[in-house]
């Protein structure tokens, strides 16, 4: 290779490196912009994960959902706590959960939402809606109504187990919505998008 | 005498395919420049994407990826590994049909194994060979067809079909656009990365053990 090919070859490698800078640097602003604005601690989310992965699941009375927003007091919710017999239980139900208009059955238990709503009692008179939201920042298209939750109160749950087992991936909390409960919504909503899995949050407004 | 015109006529056939002889050995299976597909093709062609459907379909990489980054449309970063089976045909054949071939051998066999998207696997497949072909021959138009630039950016556009065709289809427009630029920027990073650079690297290490190349 010449002195020419040589500088050619420099250039070029130095345009690669300028590229994959750029694209670094793009990737890590717009995930500290996100982490930023959905509140996510990434350092802390990173030695959770550590933790799980070497010291095994979290301990069930750790707080893993909080319902917030429009409410007397702020609820914190551990899986042991869910799993209580105070609130109304959902065992071993088929769920019609519809994902782009074709319909799955999943059989999942759980506690009723609108029971642990009811028993606690923490919603403010003027309270209307409530919206979940899971551990990656994943929102449910549009807030719900309360009323539907107390109308089909075992058809929207927390769930804790899938098939008689645990969530693993899925949770250890996730919201299930039967696909009845949203099918009259304008626009038309799948259950799937309010089936939300590593639920963190029920935000009531 | 003879000995070294026979070894200089097998040099001047490398040089022409602008291949780097000291790279590739020759297996004596080659077609001298055939486009079409031979026995050994169609071998590789099954047991590369059979290898691809069971991987694609059964192993869920993008659990490593959930693990340590939170955010929605992370796992895009391991999504590479589902076409880096065609970059692997491609190099070992060097015959974009073969890639079509690969990847739809590979949509069948998820397909039969029961993946959720049905019978649209099988297109995004498709789709994801004809991107990586286009890549491979933009690429060797411009001279970059056996460098690790030009492996990664094939690759990148090979791996980039999927991101917004998933998520259209999927309409998640309620999340950020920021999330939806990661998330693209994470397909086509898993494609330069794994589709491209570690599928060339496969290559050279299968070209290296002997494994018959077909070009």
């Amino acid at each position: 290779m010449n002195i020419n090919g040589i500088a050619n070859m420099e250039t070029r490698n130095f345009y690669i490196l300028v590229a994959t800078v750029c694209v670094g640097l793009t990737v890590f602003w717009l995930s500290m912009y996100n982490f930023a604005r959905l509140g996510i601690d990434p350092i802390e989310h990173a030695s959770e994960s550590f933790t799980t992965i070497f010291e095994g699941e979290q301990e069930d009375d750790e707080t893993i959902v909080k319902i917030t927003g429009n409410v007397k007091k702020e609820l914190k919710l551990s899986l042991s706590d869910i799993k209580s017999s105070k609130y109304v239980k959902v065992t071993d139900k088929k769920f019609k959960v519809v994902t782009r208009e074709e319909p799955h059955y999943y059989i999942y238990s759980g506690a009723s939402l609108w029971s642990i709503l009811e028993v606690e009692d923490i919603l403010e008179s003027d309270a209307s809606t409530f919206l979940f939201i899971g551990k990656d920042g994943y929102e449910s298209p549009l807030p719900l109504d309360l009323a539907l939750a107390e109308q089909y109160e075992k058809d929207v749950i927390l769930a804790y187990e899938f098939n008689g087992d645990p969530l693993y991936e899925q949770g250890p909390i996730r919201s299930v919505v039967d696909h009845e409960v949203v099918e009259d919504i304008e626009p038309e909503q799948y259950s799937s998008q309010y089936s939300v899995q590593n639920l963190v949050e029920v935000r009531i407004e | 005498m003879a000995q070294n015109k026979d070894k200089h006529t097998k040099e001047v056939i490398f040089t022409n395919k602008e291949f780097n002889k000291d790279e590739f050995k020759e297996t004596g299976i080659g077609q001298e420049g055939s486009q079409k597909l031979t026995t050994l093709d169609l071998i590789y062609s099954a047991i590369l994407g059979v290898l691809g459907g069971i991987i694609s379909s059964l192993i869920p990489f993008s659990l490593l990826i959930k693990v340590w980054y939170p955010l929605t449309g992370g796992t895009q970063l391991v999504s590479g590994h589902h076409v880096m089976w065609a970059t692997i045909i491609y190099g070992i054949t060097k015959k974009k049909k073969n890639i079509m071939l690969t990847m739809a051998s590979k949509g069948i066999l998820e397909f039969l194994l029961g993946d959720p998207w049905g019978l649209i696997i099988i297109f995004v497949n498709l789709m994801e060979g004809i991107c990586l072909a286009g890549g491979f021959f933009c690429m060797e138009r411009i001279g970059e067809g056996e460098t690790k630039l030009g492996w990664g950016v094939a690759g990148g556009f090979g791996n980039f079909f999927q991101a917004p065709f998933f998520w259209i289809i999927n309409q998640r427009w309620h999340l950020h656009f920021t999330l939806w630029i990661l998330a693209f920027m994470f397909a086509f990073i898993s494609g330069i990365l794994i589709t491209g650079l570690l599928g060339k690297a496969i290559k050279d290490y299968l070209i290296k053990a002997g494994v018959p190349t077909t070009f």
